[in-house]
């Protein structure tokens, strides 16, 4: 989704409310629904129209702004389930992947899919980011977010047991292993 | 999956060289960085001896060459290591046990060799290999076996880096160029280090089908870097103040396609901010007034240019007149042409939707001026990141755009790198590191009741 100076903000997207720099929220915007906080009460239908980076007052001098997700800000939101990696380590990254639109990119573990949206960020439109985790649980709930956030395929399997999928081999651009023991993965890798 | 990856593959992420491609040449494993143009006749000097580099041609890149002594003369050959990894980690189980070897009594007095240097040409003439130079010289030495495993180690790489260099041939990305323009000639990128330019990039959320409005006086470093992130979607702005676009010469490296080169566009930052309703004449008119005033103030980025114009490749690259599509490129090498002029369909698109990011590298600036003009022109909850070399004027700036209210969620970050030797019982940091990346600022434009298109 392209930001532009004619996007306004409409029932259904997903999109992020500020309240200071340290204290932000993803929110999906639901024209029945309210946003409580501590200042006061937001109701979710005076935003819808609203252009993004607007700032919403509320009765009693309370304010938020209203953001467009982007990947940088997901991950100062997003629910941890593991220890995530912070934008300055993902930058770093995905630079020395030398990642571009088109690649295909394994990772291994998911975790809370910090790292994994901004390599979906990344490699879009036409590359695709394939991410395992021996977890099913954490899978489960990192797929979800994946829908809601972008394109990425959530495969449940155990890389430092069984190795790489084979239908991979050969195909790959780039690897990222974030994992107890890597040089296990390594000759799959 | 493989039937979905598209069939351009070839062409977006190559693998293998061609003829007037240009290359990263790694030499000495990173002791001397070397860009270069493959062609028919280019060439590389390493040491005093000049080698052809046609055999790299067709290779993929990654490939190691050595140095072979030839019929007439040395040339570089592919060489495919063998698989080394057993014996290193064998030597690694002995380090371990036993090392009871130190140097008390080695002396430094140059006569442990006895081979000399007329010995080791003669070698050379009879067609000796590097490798069998080098073992010629750790058997004439008096003083290798009194030496440590580690020091062993060392004593034989530095042979060899003199008397069988080894030559990687690396992809030019904006990673690797920017290593390198960091280790050679850092100032012409404003010592911007690789980390500091890959969070340029995150924070400005680069990514396919976005319009990104750059200021790049980092000769051209980040205004590829951007491209290369867009992959042949969206756009990129390089504008600059004044009539004369800034040099970006390092965009050339990228070895990019046709379809990035036409991304990349300029436009200057009069003709962004002008009314809709200008025509085109007065738009030139008024450009060459500013062309006239700003010389003077040009004349450090116009020096520069001249320098590089020197020390370029055959090609001959002269930007400063963007109407000029077909530059006098030599025939081997077809290198299209990234920067031209931005047409007025591509203006008026990005004055109707905005731009989706603004990334500022301007390190000899005052940064709040550059900001407090482009700003405007990005989208409502756009994000933006500038880099400068120091804390001060970006501390300026930051302290103006809260006070306009301009932006929030602005964050002030320095990067930090260290590099690290990683070998058994011998990890410990580099001998020297980089003191200083520069500063970034970074935030997203909020929208104001007061600021309309």
């Amino acid at each position: 989704m392209k930001i532009s100076f004619n996007l306004c903000i409409r029932d259904g997207y997903l999109i992020i409310v500020y309240e200071r720099h340290d204290t932000m929220k993803a929110v999906k915007v639901c024209k029945n629904s309210v946003l409580q906080n501590r200042f006061s009460v937001f109701e979710h239908s005076d935003w819808i129209g609203k252009p993004f980076g607007s700032i919403i007052f509320s009765n009693s001098g309370g304010f938020l702004y209203l953001l467009a997700l982007t990947p940088e800000l997901w991950t100062l939101v997003l629910i941890h389930r593991t220890q995530i990696l912070y934008i300055a380590d993902i930058s770093f990254v995905i630079m020395y992947l030398e990642v571009v639109p088109g690649c295909l990119v394994l990772e291994s573990g998911t975790g809370s899919g910090s790292l994994t949206t901004s390599f979906a960020r990344a490699v879009e439109p036409t590359g695709y980011v394939y991410t395992f985790d021996f977890h099913e649980q954490r899978a489960a709930s990192a797929r979800e977010d994946f829908e809601m956030t972008g394109i990425v395929t959530m495969g449940v399997r155990d890389i430092l047991g069984e190795g790489f999928p084979d239908q991979f081999s050969g195909l790959v651009d780039s690897v990222f292993l974030d994992l107890p023991q890597p040089w296990l993965a390594i000759p799959s890798a | 999956m493989s039937e979905n990856k598209p069939e351009s593959g070839p062409t977006v992420n190559p693998r293998v060289t061609w003829e007037g491609c240009s290359v990263l040449l790694d030499i000495n494993d990173g002791d001397r960085l070397v860009f270069a143009r493959l062609s028919a006749g280019s060439t590389l000097k390493i040491g005093n001896k000049t080698f052809s580099l046609q055999p790299l041609i067709g290779c993929p890149f990654g490939s190691l060459f050595q140095v072979e002594s030839g019929k007439e003369k040395p040339y570089l050959s592919r060489f495919i290591p063998p698989t080394e990894e057993n014996n290193v980690q064998d030597e690694g189980g002995c380090q371990l046990q036993e090392e009871s070897r130190d140097n008390r009594a080695i002396i430094d007095n140059n006569q442990a060799q006895s081979l000399t240097g007329d010995d080791i040409d003669a070698m050379r003439r009879q067609g000796a290999t590097g490798n069998e130079i080098v073992e010629a010289l750790i058997a004439n030495s008096a003083t290798f076996d009194k030496k440590t495993q580690f020091s062993q180690e060392k004593y034989r790489l530095k042979k060899q880096k003199k008397y069988a260099p080894r030559v990687l041939l690396r992809r030019p990305f904006s990673r690797s160029i920017c290593e390198a323009y960091f280790k050679k000639y850092p100032a012409r990128i404003g010592f911007l280090r690789v980390d500091t330019l890959s969070l340029l990039l995150s924070m400005a959320n680069v990514t396919a089908n976005s319009d990104v409005l750059v200021l790049d006086m980092v000769g051209g470093l980040v205004t590829g870097a951007v491209a290369e992130r867009l992959g042949g979607s969206g756009s990129v702005c390089n504008t600059y103040l004044g009539g004369t676009p800034y040099p970006m010469e390092i965009i050339r490296m990228f070895n990019f396609n046709n379809e990035i080169c036409k991304r990349v566009l300029r436009c200057s930052v009069n003709d962004l901010c002008a009314v809709q309703n200008e025509t085109s004449e007065q738009v030139s008119q008024r450009e060459d007034v500013c062309t006239m005033e700003s010389q003077s103030d040009e004349k450090t980025s116009l020096s520069v240019s001249t320098e590089e114009v020197h020390l370029s490749s055959k090609n001959g690259f002269l930007d400063l007149v963007p109407e000029n599509e077909l530059s006098t490129t030599g025939k081997t090498c077809k290198a299209p042409k990234a920067g031209e002029k931005a047409p007025k369909e591509a203006i008026q698109s990005w004055k109707e939707n905005g731009f989706s990011s603004l990334i500022i590298a301007a390190p000899e600036q005052d940064a709040w001026i550059l900001v407090k003009d482009l700003l405007p022109l990005l989208t409502y909850s756009a994000p933006f990141a500038i880099y400068h070399q120091y804390l001060q004027p970006l501390a300026k700036c930051m302290h103006n755009l809260q006070l306009e209210k301009m932006a929030i969620g602005l964050q002030l970050s320095e990067p930090w790198l260290r590099e690290y030797q990683v070998l058994p019982s011998r990890t410990h940091p580099c001998m020297q590191m980089s003191g200083s990346g520069g500063y970034i600022l970074s935030g997203t434009r909020a929208y104001s009741n007061t600021s309309q298109s």
